[in-house]
């Protein structure tokens, strides 16, 4: 090292690049691990928010069965495949889209279906819900 | 080697050396400070959102079993649930705390004792609604003369932590209350 301070030889551009090459390299790889931790976070999160706006719709549709069982937002008419908001048909829960999920992007859709077993009758609430993952 | 030689480094040659490993150690020692720092920062906000998640679970679950609400407001409600320990109704309690806490009043008879705090963040924003129409084809006032179903129960909360902010929501029903 001295010797090469003290003759007139500095480091070429080739040198100095493929030093700089490696040197970002490593700094990607730390940095790129925090944004994955954080980012796993993010996807976390925005499965349990789903989740929950799942439960949210089925609920509500336990509630309107225990008020009516005939209330027309508990018929399979007059599309399965119904988004729960922001729909004016009898099955959408929440026409405006004023409080079930006004920040929520993805859809929730239900699937309601009449049921029978051995002579009982019923229905079949069936919720899914589409998420973003970040 | 260079043992014997006699001219050795001169005095700026070690100050850039110096300086150079100075640099070296700096930024080493600012890339093992800021990755603990972001760890830390990431836990908390983890922390946080596990947090807000379970307060709501919390909630849902207790509410679902109610049998009554005694009151309702938008950050705070009290229901009827039945003590299997005492055999007999007690109340229970939800309400947001400075802004920054979700605190939950176990059983009791007469007034509330002391809160378990089940939340803590930066901010939190906890709202109780009862927005179901009972009749899709009347809404409640203004628009109509419908009424709301009154046994189910939204429930909004939103936590900040840092840089994050998270909303989670959900309903229930209160399986031994009236609609």
């Amino acid at each position: 090292m001295v010797s090469r301070l003290k003759d007139n030889i500095s480091l070429t551009l080739v040198e100095v690049l493929i030093a700089m090459l490696i040197l970002s390299t490593s700094a990607a790889g730390v940095l790129g691990s925090f944004s994955y931790a954080f980012k796993f976070i993010l996807r976390a999160g925005a499965k349990i928010e789903a989740m929950n706006y799942g439960r949210k719709a089925m609920e509500a549709y336990r509630a309107l069965t225990l008020v009516s069982a005939s209330d027309p937002r508990l018929s399979d008419t007059p599309a399965v495949g119904e988004d729960v908001k922001g729909s004016a048909s009898p099955n959408s829960i929440d026409t405006g889209d004023t409080w079930f999920s006004p920040d929520y992007g993805s859809d929730v859709k239900v699937i309601i279906a009449d049921w029978a077993n051995n002579g009982a009758t019923g229905k079949q609430i069936s919720v899914k819900v589409d998420w973003n993952a970040p | 080697m260079r043992l014997n030689n006699k001219s050795g480094m001169s005095l700026l040659e070690i100050t850039i050396a110096t300086l150079i490993l100075s640099v070296v150690l700096i930024s080493a020692g600012s890339i093992y400070i800021a990755g603990i720092r972001e760890f830390n920062r990431s836990v908390e906000e983890a922390r946080a959102q596990v947090e807000a998640s379970f307060a709501l679970d919390h909630i849902f679950l207790n509410l679902m079993g109610a049998k009554d609400i005694i009151t309702f407001n938008p950050d705070n409600i009290v229901v009827t649930v039945y003590d299997t320990v005492t055999s007999s109704d007690k109340k229970i309690k939800y309400a947001l705390s400075n802004g920054n806490k979700i605190n939950f009043y176990p059983p009791y008879s007469g007034s509330p004792g002391t809160p378990e705090v089940i939340a803590s963040a930066d901010s939190i924003d906890l709202t109780f609604a009862r927005p179901l129409w009972r009749d899709s084809l009347n809404p409640p006032p203004p628009d109509g003369t419908g009424t709301y179903v009154n046994n189910y129960v939204t429930i909004n909360i939103t936590v900040t932590k840092g840089r994050m902010s998270k909303t989670f929501s959900t309903g229930v029903t209160l399986r031994g209350m009236n609609p």
